[in-house]
């Protein structure tokens, strides 16, 4: 029906199913959660200065991180987070300690990408042995 | 008056019809199950070596599958793969290398044991007892707690 309004539950069918009918738009906080996009990226030894990149292919915006380190080290490894080569401001981020140790990025600025951009890891290869990083994006599609 | 938390508003005017779905309070069904279920991803360089591979998803949430391929060559031996909840292994969800070749998929539904917190690490380990480098590639399927 073409006045129909775009958002809409249609009349049940035999079975009873009343399709929930979304052609419009859709907002809120349950919206927000569902449409988060996970994305990981392995870097094969956090203890050597170097980059990992992961490329979204849609714009967005970091939200957070989170890092796991897969050996014990000794010494301490600082990560960077950025959006193709600009820092994402928010706090520090470090892996020390045994395999499974953690820790948490919150973007507060300069965490917006569009779609030809790329995140990209950086550790300064502070920690002494050879350790996987395990690290996921959260990120909100714009 | 208090607005309901989810709503459809009123459509605009009379030549646009759309009139917003505000979702800001409780949804759910299967469908939104299907929708809201998350593919936390990590890797485990070599089955062969014994080590684990971890992720943090950073919400708390459900194991609903584990599933894995393996990238290389097992040429013989075996090694035993366990995915873990911070530490603790998931009922029902131990796989076995043996010799094969690369490509080979398994998938397993946890139904115990699978639940997992906001600070809780997801671990796949290998105790390593097979010969031949290869690599493994491992999903986990969750549900995160809240939409």
């Amino acid at each position: 029906m073409a006045n129909n309004v775009l958002n809409r539950f249609e009349r049940a069918d035999a079975s009873g199913d009343n399709a929930l009918i979304c052609d419009g738009t859709i907002s809120g906080s349950v919206l927000e959660n569902l449409e988060t996009v996970y994305l990981f990226v392995y870097m094969p030894d956090m203890s050597t200065a170097d980059f990992v990149y992961v490329f979204p292919r849609f714009p967005g915006t970091v939200i957070g991180a989170t890092l796991v380190s897969g050996e014990d080290v000794t010494g301490t490894a600082i990560f960077t987070l950025a959006v193709t080569t600009t820092t994402i401001a928010g706090n520090s981020l470090a892996l020390t300690g045994n395999a499974g140790a953690t820790d948490i990025f919150v973007a507060t600025a300069d965490n917006t990408f569009t779609n030809s951009e790329v995140l990209r890891v950086e550790t300064d290869g502070g920690s002494t042995n050879v350790c996987p990083a395990y690290i996921i994006f959260e990120l909100e599609p714009t | 008056m208090v607005q309901v938390l989810n709503r459809f508003e009123s459509p605009e005017d009379a030549t646009n019809r759309d009139n917003p779905l505000v979702l800001d309070g409780t949804v759910e069904g299967t469908a939104i199950d299907a929708i809201q279920g998350r593919q936390i991803t990590t890797y485990l360089a070599d089955v062969s070596t014994a080590a684990s591979a971890f992720a943090l998803p950073g919400f708390a949430g459900t194991v609903v599958k584990v599933t894995t391929i393996r990238g290389g060559t097992i040429d013989s031996g075996s090694s035993t793969v366990q995915p873990r909840i911070e530490g603790i292994a998931i009922p029902g969800t131990t796989i076995n290398f043996g010799a094969a070749g690369p490509g080979g998929e398994t998938a397993n539904s946890p139904t115990t044991g699978n639940v997992f917190s906001a600070t809780d690490t997801l671990e796949v380990s290998t105790t390593g007892g097979s010969v031949g480098t290869s690599p493994l590639f491992i999903l986990f399927y969750v549900l995160p707690d809240e939409v």
